[in-house]
């Protein structure tokens, strides 16, 4: 039953991947790719990685999807692709790098652990009881600090490329939309309870600072879409604070190391600290997202139906 | 074994809206027709599996969180389908993809 069900999620894996290469049209070849990172979400769940399901549900199908397709409304006329036309000549490096990958999977052993060993070794030295966030936060900090800089370096490009400096976006006139209203009053505080439940969870349980931070990313996006007045409320300065705090907190660490002198990013074992940089980073990731998704945005885009546009000001 | 037997029949109710939602979105002629078959079919499935879940499940949590999920679908799938309804009958020019 079980295998069934693993060869059903393969099958429509790459059947879905096929699918979004083979698309008619950009915004087909998108939402195909939003049901593919799904399906990806579904057979991480399988294989019993329930962080990577989590991201890769969040980030993979749900944040960057909403980019794609901000992406596609952004670009004046998407047309169409010719079908397959643009990538036959990449299938044979693909079957290749699929036929080593699938080699390499066979030189595994079967009751190889991998680095299982090595990280419950360490698990001795941390002070988080979670083996997937001590990886994340503490013994590969560096990997997390560095994610966050190039997320943030993102913020920084959009702000060039745009000639912008904020990172808040114009933030449009609220249009008059009664069911956007109700949706924010009834997703908003629950999108807030579950990023701060996932981030709470993450120090002992599947969860943490990305999955957290893209979950209030949604949120932001969500109030943005319905033009809800609070985002443009938020002072710029408090944007920008929020935008470096993760990486500052992160480069704190090293350089209060180096100063130790001790290996870079290594800390007390503190668990307030550690879970300090953490809700940070949440705090970073998701001011970061949202700002990329709704910072490349043109107003005068969204503002064509301008007659059923009223002011938002009797939202709050 | 009585709760796995009402499980099963109920997962199975919820297959078989889903299955019929999936052939409205696929035969029906207009997106209105679309959006009521992916809308009230789907609603419906992912009722009867929550049901089902729920005569299989253990704990009182985990039966808060399957209704949980399913009120959220409610919420996300009505609202989407209102969205993507008032975006047509705005514009009624893109009324075919």
């Amino acid at each position: 039953m079980a295998l069934l069900l693993d060869t059903l999620v393969a099958f429509a894996l790459v059947g879905t991947a096929w699918r979004v290469m083979r698309a008619p049209g950009h915004f087909q070849a998108v939402v195909l790719f939003i049901t593919f990172g799904l399906l990806l979400s579904l057979a991480w769940a399988r294989l019993h990685s329930p962080d990577i399901a989590l991201a890769e549900a969040a980030v993979g199908a749900g944040l960057a999807g909403v980019l794609l397709l901000d992406t596609l409304r952004a670009v004046a006329q998407p047309g169409k692709v010719k079908t397959g036309a643009h990538f036959s000549w990449l299938l044979l490096p693909c079957l290749l790098l699929a036929g080593l990958l699938s080699l390499s999977i066979m030189h595994i052993g079967p009751d190889s652990q991998g680095l299982t060993r090595a990280v419950e070794a360490g698990m001795q030295a941390t002070s988080l009881e979670y083996p997937v966030t001590a990886v994340l936060l503490d013994f590969r900090g560096y990997d997390t600090w560095l994610e966050l800089g190039v997320l943030l370096a993102a913020v920084l490009g959009l702000l060039c490329v745009n000639q912008k400096n904020s990172i808040r976006a114009p933030l449009l006139p609220a249009p008059a939309e009664p069911v956007g209203r109700w949706l924010i009053s009834i997703l908003l505080p629950l999108i807030i309870m579950v990023g701060g439940f996932l981030l709470w969870l993450g120090a002992f349980a599947p969860g943490g600072a990305f999955q957290a931070g893209v979950v209030w990313a949604a949120g932001g996006v969500l109030l943005w879409q319905a033009g809800h007045p609070s985002l443009g409320a938020l002072p710029v300065s408090l944007w920008r604070v929020s935008a470096v705090l993760g990486f500052a907190l992160f480069w704190l660490l090293a350089v209060a190391a180096l100063i130790r002198n001790e290996p870079m990013l290594t800390h007390p074992q503190a668990k307030a600290w550690i879970l300090a940089v953490e809700y940070a980073a949440a705090l970073s990731i998701a001011v970061c997202l949202t700002s990329l998704a709704i910072g490349g945005q043109k107003p005068e885009v969204r503002g064509q139906r301008s007659e059923d546009r009223g002011h938002g000001s009797g939202v709050r | 074994m009585i709760f796995d037997i009402v499980s099963i029949i109920l997962c199975l109710a919820g297959a078989l809206f889903f299955l019929g939602g999936t052939v409205g979105l696929l035969r029906f002629p207009d997106t209105y027709s679309r959006l009521h078959a992916l809308t009230k079919a789907d609603n419906l499935g992912l009722g009867f599996i929550v049901l089902g879940l729920v005569f299989a499940s253990a704990t009182l949590p985990e039966i808060i969180k399957l209704g949980l999920i399913w009120l959220l679908a409610l919420v996300g799938s009505s609202s989407a389908c209102y969205f993507i309804g008032n975006y047509i009958y705005q514009m009624p020019s893109q009324e075919e993809e």
